[in-house]
């Protein structure tokens, strides 16, 4: 068990994002995070990557606590995280996107020079090598989702949290990015992925858990979740009687 | 992107900085030359060290006032007190980094246009106290006026802009330029990729303060009275942000490049028009913005690549700064 999450909560004003959320995330799998548009699968990174702070709850990781601390400490206690709108540094070019996260994330980079090759390396890794272009706003939809998860990885994080990284893709960058994703967990990398394309979540998904309105309705294993009731009604409503 | 050889700039550079050196020495300049040059000098450490911050790292300090004033009035004291010169300019710089911690720590932990607005407030307030505090003219002892030579001012306003140009050159190509870069360009982003944003952000304010705070010490030495207020006044933000924009934020040789031009300009324009070259500088600046974000750093990059002398360098894979 790499992330414990216990009693989770995160309003916004009357709304409330999240409501006493418990999960666990075992080590070395991926986990989907699947529901309903609105159902608070980004609030949760966003509390978890540290960029809300919780309202009550505790997040331990690894063994420690890590609620409530500011994202670059989370960042370098192994916590990497893509963004769904995709946010390069648009001004740099791809391999010092990376090398931000060579340099800043967990056990960085000891010079300029080692951080230069390791970024070189994770941009052969994610595909992005042949890409030569000035700066990253030139990259198209999918390289820029590479590119997020080449920033992440660059940080060498333990758990990685992956936001809607198919959407907008079309059947064949997905596959890749599916591949993508298989191999970064091969090397070692818990992963939870937030994801609207089911089929790439029942792919690579080792369990999976459904919120709904934040909260969570269901959780195990691919096709015992998505054949659940709840689970069902929570995406095409409840089934209606006629008399 | 500029795509100048970086080698190049720095041989052309390395020549121009040798020609001023020996300049005085080979030539009597006059005293026009030498004030022209002695301003051109201390407005290049303005507009670098406002580009560290706007052009680098996406905060627009729009009181830079309110560093140069403070660096002005304390440099001064401190020489009126009888301490050496390098004591004096260094306090000047110290007292700009203790204002820019007082203005920082509350407002650079908030988003948006908080910090600029924060700045511009300060400058004016220290404005119009230091307007009331100090009505008239102040004056370094009569000795100095007769004692007055150009030569140690023009070296010392030289070599502070050349140290400027180093620094930055060599802050941009540091581990904390890449921070600033990424803060620049998403702060979100920068956070989760393990950066420390608040703390950056006051690196970085601290060191433009510094430079802008050593850039009022020389302007004391040099100018040797002056009215305490108009030092505050917000000329001194903006001649050094357009400059920087004009030449090219976000480029080490647009600032200089921008300082030449606009020194130039109040040179030409201040015997027939007065104060009224900001019309042209103003016109100019509008003009850059909408036709060349990037300054004339820009223009020259666009001539370059138009003139087909640029060739695609594969392995060029980092910002080119020049």
């Amino acid at each position: 068990m790499i992330l414990e999450v216990k009693n989770l909560s995160k309003s916004f004003g009357g709304l409330k994002a999240i409501k006493q959320l418990n999960l666990t995330v075992n080590k070395g799998e991926i986990t989907g995070l699947i529901g309903p548009n609105g159902s608070g699968k980004t609030t949760f990174f966003n509390v978890i990557s540290g960029l809300l702070k919780p309202d009550m709850g505790t997040i331990i990781f690894d063994g420690k606590e890590v609620t409530g601390l500011p994202p670059h400490e989370i960042c370098r206690s192994g916590i990497a995280r893509t963004f769904q709108l995709t946010k390069p540094f648009a001004r740099m070019p791809p391999l010092e996107n990376v090398m931000v996260g060579r340099i800043y994330g967990c056990n960085p980079a000891k010079s300029m020079k080692q951080a230069r090759e390791e970024a070189g390396e994770i941009l052969r890794i994610t595909g992005l090598d042949r890409k030569h272009v000035p700066i990253a706003a030139a990259l198209g939809l999918v390289d820029r989702k590479r590119l997020e998860i080449a920033r992440a990885l660059a940080t060498k994080p333990k758990l990685l949290l992956l936001d809607e990284m198919m959407a907008g893709l079309n059947s064949r960058e997905i596959e890749d990015v599916i591949k993508l994703i298989q191999d970064i967990k091969d090397s070692g990398v818990t992963i939870i992925l937030v994801e609207h394309v089911l089929k790439a979540v029942l792919k690579l998904s080792d369990r999976i858990i459904v919120l709904s309105a934040g909260e969570k309705i269901a959780e195990g294993f691919p096709h015992e979740v998505i054949t659940n009731k709840k689970v069902v009604e929570a995406y095409l409503g409840e089934e209606q009687h006629y008399a | 992107m500029a795509c100048l050889h970086s080698w190049k700039t720095f041989l052309t550079g390395a020549i121009a900085v040798v020609f001023l050196a020996l300049l005085p020495l080979l030539a009597d300049m006059g005293d026009d030359t030498m004030n022209l040059l002695i301003m051109l000098f201390i407005y290049i450490i303005l507009a670098e060290s406002w580009n560290l911050m706007g052009g680098y790292t996406g905060l627009y300090n729009i009181g830079m006032a309110a560093f140069f004033g403070c660096g002005v009035l304390i440099t001064h004291f401190v020489l009126i007190a009888g301490a050496p010169l390098y004591i004096a300019v260094l306090g000047g710089a110290v007292s700009a980094v203790l204002l820019a911690g007082v203005i920082g720590i509350p407002t650079l932990k908030l988003k948006g246009f908080y910090f600029s607005i924060a700045t511009l407030a300060l400058a004016e307030v220290l404005r119009i106290t230091v307007g009331n505090l100090f009505p008239r003219t102040v004056w370094m002892p009569s000795e100095w006026f007769v004692n007055f030579n150009f030569i140690p001012r023009y070296y010392l306003s030289l070599g502070m802009a050349v140290i400027t140009v180093l620094i930055m050159y060599i802050l941009v190509n540091s581990k904390l330029g890449l921070a600033l870069f990424a803060i620049r360009d998403d702060e979100e982003a920068a956070k989760v990729s393990g950066i420390n944003v608040f703390k950056y952000k006051i690196i970085v304010f601290f060191i433009s303060s510094f430079l802008t705070g050593l850039a009022g010490g020389i302007y004391t030495y040099y100018r040797l009275s002056f009215l305490p207020f108009s030092q505050f006044t917000p000329h001194w933000t903006f001649e050094p942000l357009m400059a920087a924009s004009i030449g090219g934020a976000g480029t080490i040789l647009g600032p200089v490049l921008g300082s030449i031009l606009l020194v130039v300009i109040q040179d030409w324009f201040s015997l027939n028009l007065g104060q009224a070259h900001y019309i042209v500088l103003g016109t100019i600046f509008i003009l850059m913005v909408i036709f060349s974000p990037g300054g004339i750093i820009q223009l020259v990059n666009k001539a370059y690549h138009i003139s087909g002398l640029y060739k695609v360098r594969k392995k060029r894979n980092r910002v080119e700064l020049f």
